[in-house]
């Protein structure tokens, strides 16, 4: 999901410490802090966030603020859920009552429960997912996940709002026999399928109610939520959608009777109202992480209490352009790869708390990971070897340029790479980029830097929405690089083609986890730091857990009040 | 502070200050020439000559910066980690404050003026190099203004009828531009499509250049509109009349006769121009569209150390505390070369 496209705040997250929560019930006796017990039924919870969402279009939605928001709203085929007692990440049957495969995994099927209906009432029909995955081929809804028109199987499709909807049969390669019964036909083996099916845009969107671009503004609940009102970039009112059966969602626990996010004040701002816990943010909590300056103040003691900690399934790195031709030249690459000091990185990014260095983009808890054995960079760096590599690379004094998101923390962490690369002796400027065409400026191949900042969430748990989407080829252009390729290395690809045609499930993965180990033997990338996120929470939320699969924001789905306000 | 300089000139035009076409009869009054009254008077102001040992101070210390550096051993772009003794600077658990110091600044006697919380870079390094950009934006902008509003003051003022219509009326438009807005406005699109458009890189010379070139730019009409008022009333002066009438061309009245008599003027709106550049540059890169990292900045200095001020106070008062001071001897300095310079203060 998430090309952790926010990237100052955005992505973070995690393995909540400290946290018991248990589903439902739970006694308060004697346990004032707020993650231990389990929330009453009602109320109001506030949630600031720094800037509005992008999307709440399902058939856009793809980043992670966004896609918190979205869960309360709407539902998809599958879903993810954060189980902190566990710490584990859980798929679940959202909408779908069961699904299977075909032995090939090219063709999947799903039944859908029943009862589900929209927040008027009319019943979610099967025709309605199929739907919005076609929407999504449509160039205006470029933004959401590429899943569906990549693995789909029906070329030259390119949505329902042109040439009458391939004719009125829309994209063949999705069947709707029944009304409770969806079946995609796809272009590969896609033995994940089922996490596939977790992404927004297998939600469903009635036809009737689609007005395009303008649907992001309303998009028609299937969740415990629904929107009264939305004033963009000012503030988000959700309210209890009453067509929503709990009986049917294992995902939600839909404690609140109403959400309002308020967009726009700026995160120490937050952190100053949180950590007074004021009457009026009692039932506050913020989707930014407490700033590095603020760190300190939640050691206080009436704030200590109140602290969520986790972390998130995502990695940063710094991508190397080999577009470049300066950076063709592997011993630089190496050189770099060698010459960065993560720990001063780290410190960039608010120092332990806040950031923890790491060896691989692939998380360290997921199946594949393997640690980092060709280099053995320690996390401070080697300048001896990045020296020697440099004098063999032949650099002669020029410049790099590094881009970076213009956010404080993405600066601050920049400057750090900028600083130790100076120490081996190469020069790198600094280009800021502002945070909401970061990504888009850093894929246009003329536009992109030569050192690229870069973080990436795995769409669900699997290497194939890692390797393929950070070191890949873009599978419908030859010799292109895949969207979030931003090394744009080409190393790799005619294996990472026959692993596509693999159909045993574990084939791939150790494959691709083999694979990652070959390529990164090329240097095409530095990984960094994953983050870590420190909230503070309003004393009286509680089940305030960092869902580690959603950008580490605050599980929205799961929190609740201790007293209804 | 610029309508001291207005206050300078009788309404007639002030007495001309002509130490080098010396006129009889400031001879025979005094035997001294206005320069010489101003320089004696200046010798005795106690606030002049503190302000101006300060500001050569401040200039010694940006021409020096390197080898001032080295007194403490720390480039003022290296991010540091371990004191001497290899104990930690910062506190990495906690967001990365320094570690001890007065107020939690890290001050020691390896960092005179403590360190940068979250990279440890030194904060004295930092403000040594910070006062030569502080200085070389203030200067070039200085020096754009000056050229700029002198020749277009003394070209308006002494041709006068359409040309001097054209330039006037130039100075309205640019004294009614927002310039602080269009500053903030342009300043980041040369500088950043400048790689685009142009290829220049992005780097802090040419960010340094845009800088003084848009300060010089919208700071020059005020200016033109004094000398032009100056040159008029010149212009009509038996020195010149004399000079014109022996066949001197406007190259030769402008330049030789005009200008000289426009020095303390110049002098004056120098000494007051060159504080409120400081302090706009400081603004501007406050506002983040100044100077780039790594190189140093009072401005960005106090941006970022605004984000600190509960845990580390001291980070914002040293920047603050430089820019106080440089700005605070530029205008007392200014102030008083104007009272010096001021025809109606007792001659003597």
């Amino acid at each position: 999901m998430k090309h952790a496209k926010r990237v100052g705040p955005a992505i973070a997250v995690g393995v909540a410490l400290a946290l018991t929560a248990t589903a439902c019930g739970g006694d308060e006796t004697g346990t004032p802090t707020t993650q231990a017990t389990a929330g009453a039924k009602g109320g109001t919870v506030t949630v600031y966030h720094v800037t509005d969402v992008e999307h709440l279009d399902p058939a856009r939605n793809f980043v992670t603020d966004s896609q918190m928001i979205g869960k309360l709203i709407g539902r998809s085929l599958t879903d993810y859920r954060y189980d902190a007692k566990a710490k584990k990440i859980v798929l679940e049957k959202d909408l779908a009552e069961s699904y299977e495969s075909s032995p090939d995994f090219k063709t999947w099927t799903f039944k859908l429960k029943d009862g589900i209906k929209y927040e008027d009432g009319t019943p979610v029909k099967a025709a309605d997912i199929k739907y919005n995955a076609e929407r999504s081929f449509s160039a205006d809804m470029a933004e959401g996940a590429p899943y569906a028109h990549e693995y789909l199987d029906c070329p030259g499709y390119k949505g329902p709002y042109v040439a009458g909807n391939n004719g009125g049969k829309g994209c063949t390669a999705i069947e709707v026999p029944d009304d409770k019964t969806i079946i995609f036909k796809l272009n590969r083996p896609v033995s994940s399928f089922d996490g596939t099916a977790s992404m927004k845009v297998f939600s469903p969107v009635p036809q009737a109610k689609d007005t395009k671009t303008q649907y992001d503004n309303h998009p028609v609940s299937t969740g415990p939520y629904k929107i009264e009102s939305y004033t963009r970039k000012k503030q988000l009112v959700l309210v209890r959608n009453d067509q929503w059966d709990q009986k049917t969602d294992p995902l939600r626990t839909a404690l609140p009777d109403k959400f309002i996010f308020k967009f726009g004040d700026a995160e120490a701002t937050v952190d100053q109202r949180l950590f007074a816990d004021g009457a009026a943010d009692k039932s506050s909590l913020s989707f930014s992480p407490v700033q590095p300056e603020n760190i300190a103040k939640t050691n206080q003691a009436n704030v200590k209490d109140r602290v969520v900690e986790g972390t998130d399934i995502c990695r940063r790195y710094i991508a190397f352009n080999q577009q470049k031709p300066l950076l063709k030249n592997q011993k630089l690459r190496e050189a770099l790869y060698y010459g960065l000091d993560r720990t001063l990185y780290r410190d960039g990014r608010g120092g332990e708390r806040l950031a923890a260095v790491v060896d691989s983009i692939i998380p360290q808890d997921m199946e594949g990971y393997k640690a980092e054995e060709t280099f053995k960079a320690p996390p401070e760096g080697d300048q001896t070897k990045a020296k020697a590599l440099l004098t063999e690379a032949g650099y002669k004094g020029e410049k790099l340029v590094l881009g970076t998101a213009d956010t404080g923390l993405a600066v601050k962490a920049a400057e750090a790479a900028q600083a130790s690369w100076k120490a081996i002796g190469v020069n790198v400027d600094i280009r800021k980029i502002p945070g909401d065409n970061y990504y888009s400026t850093q894929q246009q191949d003329s536009a992109a830097t030569d050192l690229i900042t870069a973080g990436w969430c795995y769409d669900w748990a699997s290497l194939t929405t890692i390797v393929p989407s950070v070191l890949g080829p873009d599978t419908t252009a030859p010799n292109k690089a895949a969207q979030n390729n931003y090394g744009r290395g080409q190393a790799g690809w005619d294996k990472m083609a026959e692993l596509a045609k693999e159909t045993d499930k574990q084939k791939v993965e150790t494959g691709l986890s083999d694979l990652y180990v070959e390529i990164m033997k090329t240097a095409p990338l530095v990984p960094t730091v994953q983050d870590l996120n420190v909230y503070v929470v309003g004393s009286n939320i509680a089940n305030a857990v960092a869902d580690p699969n959603t950008g580490g924001y605050p599980d929205l789905t799961q929190i609740g009040l201790k007293q209804a306000n | 502070m610029t309508l001291g300089v207005t206050e300078a000139q009788s309404p007639e035009g002030g007495l001309p200050a002509d130490h080098l076409a010396e006129t009889a009869e400031a001879k025979q009054i005094e035997g001294r020439s206005l320069g010489q009254i101003a320089w004696a008077r200046l010798k005795k102001d106690k606030i002049a000559i503190a302000s101006a040992i300060i500001i050569l101070l401040i200039i010694a210390v940006a021409v020096f910066a390197p080898l001032i550096v080295k007194l403490n051993g720390f480039p003022p772009d290296q991010f540091n980690k371990t004191n001497a003794d290899g104990s930690p600077l910062l506190n990495t658990r906690d967001g990365g404050i320094p570690i001890g110091g007065l107020w939690g600044s890290g001050t020691s006697s390896e960092h005179w003026l403590g360190v940068e919380p979250q990279n440890g870079r030194d904060v004295f390094s930092r403000l040594v190099y910070g006062t030569r950009v502080s200085l070389l934006v203030a200067l070039g902008g200085t020096i754009i203004a000056i050229v700029i509003g002198t020749v277009v003051g003394m070209v308006s003022g002494y041709f006068r009828g359409w040309v001097d219509t054209l330039l006037s009326r130039l100075m309205d438009i640019m004294l009614s531009f927002p310039s602080l807005l269009f500053v903030m406005a342009l300043t980041p699109v040369i500088a950043d499509r400048g790689q685009d458009l142009f290829g220049i890189p992005d780097d802090n010379k040419l960010r340094m250049g845009v800088l003084m070139f848009v300060l010089g730019f919208f700071g020059w009409a005020y200016l033109a509109r004094i000398v032009r008022g100056q040159t008029l009333s010149l212009r009509e002066r038996e020195f010149v009349e004399a000079a014109r009438s022996l066949g001197a061309g406007p190259g030769y009245v402008i330049f030789r006769q005009i200008l000289p008599n426009l020095l303390p003027t110049l002098l004056v709106y120098t000494t007051l121009l060159i504080p409120s550049y400081i302090t706009a540059e400081a603004a501007l890169s406050f506002l983040g569209v100044g100077i780039k990292e790594p190189t140093s900045s009072w401005g960005r200095m106090i941006a970022d150390a605004s984000d600190w001020i509960e845990s580390n106070p001291l980070y914002l008062f040293f920047p603050g505390l430089a820019l106080f001071i440089t700005v605070l001897a530029f205008n007392l300095l200014g102030d008083s070369v104007r009272d010096a310079l001021d025809p109606r203060a007792g001659r003597g």
